[in-house]
């Protein structure tokens, strides 16, 4: 809203201020020429009443000197000077000399008679060098109470003058005397007064009623739109561009609130792509630190296993000392038994045996840290889970657990070692059974996962309906050697063996558990595709 | 003939007691030592015909002995005794001179077998 304190500051105020000043000054000029012109006009009416007022003086001097009756003639002229406004007559001799006066004593007016009030008139002697040239004029003399306007006109000598018996005015006399008549101006000066209060009202109320309109209209046109841009704009400054301006004229206030709204539309949209990026970047960098905690992590994992393999090498290096002489001393002592004993030298001979036994399996163990002596071979996951539900199921820990196959057909193949692959499955699964107490449902389903970078992945899930695993743990399983269970039961090798294993074929192994309603654990290993034969064949070659 | 002369050299004691066990059952001189020190300071007093090393012993790099020993007696032929992890390092010290390896553990026949062999008798 327009403060009405502000006025003055405002553009409507200065406009009105402005313009009001213009119409007073317009309406003075307009008002003085007005009552001037109107003042001539009544000067000009009362010269124009002098003028017949003067021909009729004209004619009773006519008729009274010819008639010779001049005490007719006084008495019309008493009479006439007695008219309305007419404060005296006076006539002057051809020699300036007064013959004739309305005020003269006997002929005074009745008393009361606002004209005759005030110091009388004194009448100057009027001076004529040349009668005849004498022109008719009128002036306006005295002021206040006494302000008259004298009429002065020449008394002509017509025909029927110099024609009459007397001859007392020849031919040759144009002018016969002056004849000056005096008028009271107090009607006029009253008109005027009159007038000038009138126009000064008229125009007062003009300029008022001219200014509160305009003030409506600017109010309307300028300062209310002027009022809800500022609020607009100050809105945009704090940021708040949520409420356009509403100005809907057609006028360039309209056009301004327009643009502007568009520019402030412009400006949200800004804002909120900007926003949009700041957040998205945020979950750009989210998910790439989890990226990179993940791989940091598999290094971690990669790392401990390799650990693990230099130690189980270590220690099956450790082991082939004590073999040897084992092996050794088994042979001695059997030599020496007498071939007679023969259940001696059998007996040496199973300890012998049994210790070249336990050679093998060191070397086994040894090629497994090497990552040597698998075969490699084209697996369907789909057959090799239902084998291994199927040799499992007659274990005592799977008797109360229920199996669910949700097996999609038509798997491509994985290229892998399937006594490897089985030993995940059989982690998986006992990691179940062992979670949910040998009792409760798992359910496998596979599928092949859509491509990407051009390679297509396989999945396997294993959900079961145990308790779960806390969300800090979610991070810790694949380590070796972490286990919830108890001493003896668990090693928490399985899964970080498992975690080896899937991630040497290029797949991945991933868990996720909502605590309470058990875990899910998905491999994912890469399909095998026509292409990879050739590849692969000469791989094994060398 | 002369009794052929052989020396064992492995940092367990287990593994040496079985080469002198089998060795002297089947007639031949063994001496034994611990380390690389000790072996080279027995090879001044002593000329043997093979020497059995290990290749991982703590004190001297088993290759490293092996040159020296070649420098020492250059007619003695050196048998490696190795574990199966440490099967290249057998292949790098038959390249620098050695004439076999014999993975452990082993059984008193492959032990003769390879003695018999780096003595050029008749198996
Ligand atoms: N299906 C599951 N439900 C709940 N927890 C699980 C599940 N599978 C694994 N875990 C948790 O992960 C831990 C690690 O599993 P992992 O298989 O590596 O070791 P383990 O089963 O404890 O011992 P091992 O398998 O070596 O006998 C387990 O101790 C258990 O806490
Ligand atoms: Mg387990």
């Amino acid at each position: 809203m327009v403060k009405f304190s502000n006025l003055s500051h405002s553009l409507a105020g200065k406009l009105i201020i402005a313009i009001g000043s213009l119409m007073v000054l317009g309406s003075l000029a307009f008002g003085t020429l007005f009552i001037h012109f109107e003042q001539r006009q009544l000067v000009e009416n009362l010269v124009n009443y002098a003028s017949s007022l003067a021909d009729l003086v004209n004619r009773s001097i006519q008729y009274g000197m010819l008639s010779g009756r001049r005490d007719l003639m006084r008495q019309d002229l008493q009479m006439i000077s007695e008219g309305k406004r007419v404060r005296f007559i006076r006539i002057y001799g051809p020699d300036g000399k007064l013959r004739f006066s309305s005020e003269a004593p006997g002929v005074a007016k009745a008393p009361g008679a606002s004209k005759t009030q005030g110091a009388p008139y004194e009448p100057p002697a009027i001076r004529v060098k040349d009668i005849n040239a004498l022109a008719t004029t009128h002036s306006i003399v005295g002021a206040g109470a006494q302000k008259t306007l004298l009429y002065i006109t020449p008394i002509k000598n017509g025909p029927r003058c110099h024609a009459a018996a007397c001859h007392f005015h020849g031919k040759g006399n144009n002018v016969l005397g002056v004849l000056e008549e005096g008028f009271y101006t107090k009607d006029v000066d009253r008109v005027v007064s009159d007038n000038k209060i009138g126009t000064a009202l008229i125009g007062g109320l003009f300029i008022l009623v001219i200014s509160a309109s305009l003030f409506i209209i600017l109010y309307r046109l300028v300062s209310k739109p002027v009022a809800l841009l500022e609020d607009g704009m100050k809105r945009v400054a704090d940021c708040e561009l949520d409420e356009p301006i509403d100005i809907n004229t057609r006028d360039e206030m309209g056009l301004l609130a327009r643009t502007f709204n568009s520019m402030m539309q412009d400006l949200k949209l800004y804002r909120e792509s900007r926003d949009h990026w700041a957040h998205n970047l945020e979950e750009e960098i989210k998910r790439k630190t989890g990226e990179m905690m993940r791989t940091q992590e598999s290094l971690i994992n990669t790392e401990k296993l390799a650990s693990l393999g230099r130690m189980s090498a270590g220690i099956a290096h450790e082991l082939n000392s004590p073999l040897t002489g084992i092996i050794t001393f088994a042979h001695l002592l059997r030599n020496r038994v007498p071939d007679s004993d023969a259940e001696a030298r059998e007996d040496l001979q199973v300890v012998i045996d049994q210790a070249e036994r336990c050679a093998k399996i060191i070397k086994g163990l040894l090629g497994f840290s090497r990552g040597a002596g698998f075969e490699m071979t084209q697996i369907g996951l789909n057959t090799l889970l239902e084998s291994t539900i199927s040799m499992i199921s007659h274990q005592s820990r799977f008797y109360n657990i229920k199996f669910d196959l949700r097996l999609s057909p038509g798997l491509p193949p994985v290229f892998a070692d399937p006594n490897q692959i089985q030993q995940v499955f059989l982690n998986m699964l006992m990691n179940a059974s062992d979670a949910m107490d040998q009792k409760g449902f798992i359910t496998i389903t596979t599928r092949l996962l859509p491509a990407e970078d051009g390679r297509r992945m396989i999945e396997t899930e294993f959900t079961d309906t145990g308790p779960g695993i806390a969300e800090a743990d979610l991070l810790k399983i694949f380590e070796p050697f972490f286990t919830t269970k108890p001493v003896g039961q668990g090693t928490g090798l399985g899964l970080s063996v498992s975690y080896g294993i899937i991630k040497k074929y290029g797949g991945d192994i991933l868990a996720k558990s909502v605590p309470g309603q058990g875990a899910i654990f998905l491999i994912r290993l890469p399909a095998r595709e026509k292409g990879d034969e050739d590849a692969d064949e000469k791989h094994s070659g060398d | 003939m002369q009794t052929k002369s052989i020396l064992a050299i492995d940092d367990e004691e287990i593994v040496r007691m079985c080469c002198s066990r089998i060795l002297r059952t089947a007639g031949y001189d063994v001496d034994t030592s611990s380390g690389g020190p000790g072996a080279l300071e027995m090879t001044e007093e002593k000329k043997y015909d093979v020497v059995l090393t290990d290749l991982k012993m703590p004190g001297m790099d088993g290759i490293a002995l092996m040159v020296e020993l070649k420098k020492r007696l250059p007619d003695a032929r050196v048998i490696v005794v190795t574990g199966y992890s440490t099967i290249e390092t057998a292949t790098r010290a038959m390249t620098m001179g050695a004439y076999n390896y014999l993975e452990k553990p082993f059984s008193p026949e492959s032990l003769l077998a390879v003695v018999r062999d780096a003595l050029g008798e008749k198996v």
